[in-house]
C-alpha cells in the first residue's frame, strides 16, 4: 500500500468513526474512579489494622495475663510503640530479644501475643506514600470489623466513609456509605468477595484483620528479620516477609514484642517501572466508650449533602 | 471541583471524542464503544497520578483502553459463539453509494483482522501516531509494528479487492 493509499485509508477510517459526537460522562466517571480508590484505601486500611490487633493482643497479654479492662478504665492504652512499651515495662513480663534474634523466635514471641482484643476500638493513623498520597484516620472495631475513616486525598479532597462487614449466604460482603465533601453527596454500594469463605464474620475478615491473619502470615515462612533501629525511643526488631503482590514490614519492640511500625508495599498495580504504594501505620487503641462506638457504628451524613446513586 | 478533577477534565476534553471513534474501529459498536471509553477513563481517574506522571500520558491511557477492548473480546468471545458475533455489531444503513459500500467493508475487513493489528491500524492511520507511539502503547518494538501494519495493510488491501470486484 503506497504513501497515498495510506493517506486515503485514514481518511477512510475517519469518516468511519465520524458522525457519533460523544461527550464523557465526567462527574459519573469522577464518582467511580473515586469509589474504586476508596475500595481500595479500605482494604489497604483493614490490611494495616492487622498489626495494631496484633498490639492488642500482645498488650492485653502484657497488662492482664488472663482477663482484665484496665485499658477501659485507663483511658487510651498505647499510641504507637512508646505507650505500649511502657505499659508493658511496668508489667515486668516482657523478656528482651537477643540481638541476633532469629525469625522463629521472634515469630514465637509475637505469635504469643496475639489474645483477645475485643475490648477496644482500633485507631489507625496511615499515610499513603506513592503514586497516590493521601492520609486517613480509621477507628475499627475488632468485634464486628466494622470501620469509620476519614481520607484526606490532596488531589480529591476530604471524604468521610462507613464500611460494614457482613456475611451473606457465607459471602464476605461490605456495604460502604461515602460522603465526599468536594461534591457534597453522599451514597451507598454494597460489595462483595468472589465467593464464599468459612467462618463467621470476624473470621471471614482473616485475611486482612485478626490475629490469626497475622499469625498465619508470622507462619507463613517466608519471613525474615531485617535488622534492629530505632523507633520512638524504643529497640525495634524488623520482619519482612510476602503480601499481597508486595512486602509487610512489622517492627517490633525488641522488650515488649509489640508491633511499633507497619509498613505495607503494594505494587499490584505497579505497570513499568515499580511503583511502590507504601503505608504506613500507626495505631492506637482505646477504650469502647460509647461515643467511640457510636462514631464507628452509626452513619451520619453532613448536612446539606445529596444521595447519588452509586456508581 | 478538586484540582485532580480540573487537571482530568482538562486531559480529557480533547481526547475522548478520538478515543470513542478508536474504541469504535476496535469493536464496531457504537454502544460498546461508549462502554470502553468510559471504563477507560474511570480507569485513567482512578489511577491518576500515575497517568499524568507517565512519560506518555496519551499512550497510558490508549493501552488501558485496548486491554479493557482485550478483556471485553475475551468476556464476549465467551459469551456467545462466534457465528452470532457480526450479527452483534451495528447494523450499517444500506446506500447506493460504492463509498459507503466501501466504507461498510472497510469496517468488516478492519473488525476481521487480529486484535493487535487492528489497534496498529487504528493508532498509526485514525491517532496520526508514530511507529514509535504506537510501539509505546503496544508494548512492543518498531520492528513489531512495521510488520504487523504491513501484515494488517495487505490484508485489508485484499479484502476490499475482493469486494469491489464482487461489486
Amino acid at each position: 500500500m503506497s504513501s497515498l493509499q495510506e493517506d486515503q485509508l485514514g481518511h477512510e477510517l475517519r469518516e468511519l468513526a465520524s458522525g457519533h459526537p460523544f461527550t464523557p460522562d465526567v462527574e459519573l466517571i469522577a464518582r467511580r474512579g473515586r469509589q474504586r480508590r476508596r475500595r481500595g484505601l479500605a482494604v489497604r486500611g483493614l490490611t494495616a489494622a492487622g498489626a495494631a490487633v496484633l498490639a492488642a493482643g500482645g498488650l492485653f497479654i502484657a497488662v492482664h495475663p488472663v482477663s482484665g479492662t484496665a485499658a477501659a478504665r485507663g483511658g487510651v492504652v498505647a499510641r504507637g510503640g512508646a505507650a505500649a512499651g511502657t505499659v508493658a515495662g511496668r508489667s515486668g513480663s516482657a523478656s528482651v530479644a537477643p540481638r541476633t534474634a532469629t525469625v522463629a523466635y521472634v515469630t514465637k514471641q509475637v505469635t504469643a501475643a496475639l489474645a483477645n482484643v475485643n475490648d477496644y476500638i482500633l485507631r489507625t493513623d496511615s499515610t499513603q506514600a506513592g503514586p497516590s498520597e493521601s492520609t486517613a484516620t480509621n477507628w475499627t472495631d475488632p468485634r464486628t470489623s466494622n470501620d469509620y475513616e476519614i481520607l484526606n486525598d490532596p488531589s480529591s479532597g476530604k471524604s468521610i466513609a462507613w464500611l460494614r462487614t457482613y456475611l451473606v449466604n457465607r459471602v464476605l460482603t461490605w456495604k460502604d456509605t461515602e460522603a465526599d465533601y468536594s461534591t457534597h453527596t453522599w451514597f451507598v454500594s454494597v460489595f462483595h468477595a468472589a465467593g464464599p469463605i468459612q467462618g463467621s464474620t470476624a473470621g471471614a475478615t482473616s485475611t486482612v484483620m485478626t490475629p490469626q491473619a497475622i499469625k498465619q502470615w508470622l507462619d507463613s515462612g517466608h519471613l525474615k528479620v531485617i535488622g534492629h533501629q530505632e523507633i520512638s525511643g524504643h529497640d525495634a526488631i524488623g520482619l519482612r516477609g510476602p503480601w499481597a503482590d508486595g512486602y509487610r514490614e512489622l517492627w517490633v519492640d525488641a522488650q515488649t514484642f509489640l508491633p511499633l511500625r507497619e509498613i505495607t508495599a503494594d505494587f499490584a498495580n505497579s505497570k513499568g517501572p515499580l511503583n511502590n504504594v507504601q503505608t504506613t501505620a500507626d495505631e492506637t487503641w482505646l477504650p469502647r466508650t460509647s461515643s467511640l462506638l457510636n462514631l464507628v457504628n452509626n452513619v451520619r451524613i453532613p448536612a446539606g449533602f445529596t444521595q447519588v446513586p452509586p456508581a | 471541583m478538586s484540582t485532580r478533577d480540573e487537571e482530568f477534565l482538562q486531559f480529557i476534553r480533547n481526547r475522548a471524542s478520538l478515543l470513542h471513534q478508536s474504541a469504535y474501529l476496535l469493536c464496531g459498536d457504537w454502544h460498546l464503544a461508549h462502554d470502553l471509553v468510559q471504563e477507560t477513563l474511570v480507569k485513567a481517574y482512578q489511577h491518576w497520578p500515575r497517568v499524568r506522571q507517565a512519560d506518555s500520558p496519551d499512550a497510558y491511557v490508549r493501552r488501558i483502553l485496548l486491554n479493557e477492548a482485550r478483556g471485553r473480546w475475551r468476556r464476549r468471545a465467551r459469551e456467545m459463539p462466534v457465528s452470532r458475533f457480526p450479527e452483534e455489531r451495528e447494523p450499517v444503513a444500506p446506500d447506493a453509494t460504492d463509498e459507503i459500500t466501501r466504507r461498510a467493508g472497510l469496517l468488516q475487513a478492519l473488525l476481521a483482522l487480529p486484535l493487535r493489528q487492528r489497534a496498529t491500524v487504528i493508532l498509526r492511520y485514525l491517532e496520526g501516531m508514530s511507529e514509535r507511539e504506537t510501539a509505546a502503547v503496544l508494548g512492543c518494538s518498531e520492528g513489531t509494528v512495521k510488520s504487523q501494519s504491513a501484515r494488517a495493510l495487505g490484508t485489508l488491501r485484499s479484502s476490499l479487492d475482493r469486494e469491489e470486484s464482487t461489486l
